[in-house]
């Protein structure tokens, strides 16, 4: 259960930082305890977010290649469903990868009229921010520090 | 990287910066999900093991 941050007023980290000078003044090299074991679980965990990011990519990335959802099922060694179930049920792999594709208005393989259609509608959405919940004439870089 | 954790609210980590130098820093409530920087600098000699 998430905890409610804490508020703290000036005064009050005033006081904290004098009572830490104090009793920072009493430590010594003994009282320190090594927390080598507490850092390499963060940087695991670290690792495996970085490594969920990187393999979505690697999907958006091979569904803008055209490649099917068997041949991507077969690479991560799932089912054909549950590849569509984690990376495509939102759709967000198709979609990222269909601005992909059309950037720079090329086109990457052979697509019907109306795919080409709904392919020109996503671009035209992600050139103006709208997916992507940023203001027209941002950058998506520019937008987070924005709202940050 | 160190620590010491006392007064209940108050840590002081003792570990390295990128550029490999010890630093000291200190945090008010080091156990909540928003702990706050209240002190950074130079670890002193008498942390060093």
């Amino acid at each position: 259960m998430p905890r409610t941050p804490t508020q703290h007023s000036p005064q009050d980290i005033s006081e904290a930082i004098e009572r830490l000078d104090a009793w920072a003044d009493t430590l010594t090299a003994e009282d320190f305890e090594a927390t080598g074991d507490l850092v390499a679980v963060a940087r695991a965990a670290d690792a495996v977010e970085a490594a969920k990011a990187a393999l979505e990519a690697a999907v958006v990335n091979a569904r803008a290649r055209d490649r099917s959802w068997n041949q991507i099922a077969m690479s991560l060694g799932v089912s054909r469903q549950a590849a569509r179930q984690r990376f495509g049920e939102s759709g967000r792999a198709d979609n990222v990868a269909r601005a992909e594709k059309t950037r720079g208005g090329r086109t990457v393989g052979a697509r019907s009229t109306k795919t080409q259609a709904v392919t020109r509608s996503y671009k035209k959405l992600d050139d103006e921010g709208v997916r992507a919940g940023r203001p027209k004439g941002t950058t998506r870089g520019s937008a987070r520090a924005k709202s940050s | 990287m160190f620590q010491v954790v006392g007064a209940d609210d108050l840590a002081v980590l003792i570990g390295p910066a990128r550029n490999g130098t010890l630093l000291e820093v200190g945090l008010l409530d080091p156990d909540s999900d928003d702990p706050i920087v209240i002190h950074a600098d130079k670890a002193r000699d008498k942390f060093l093991p």
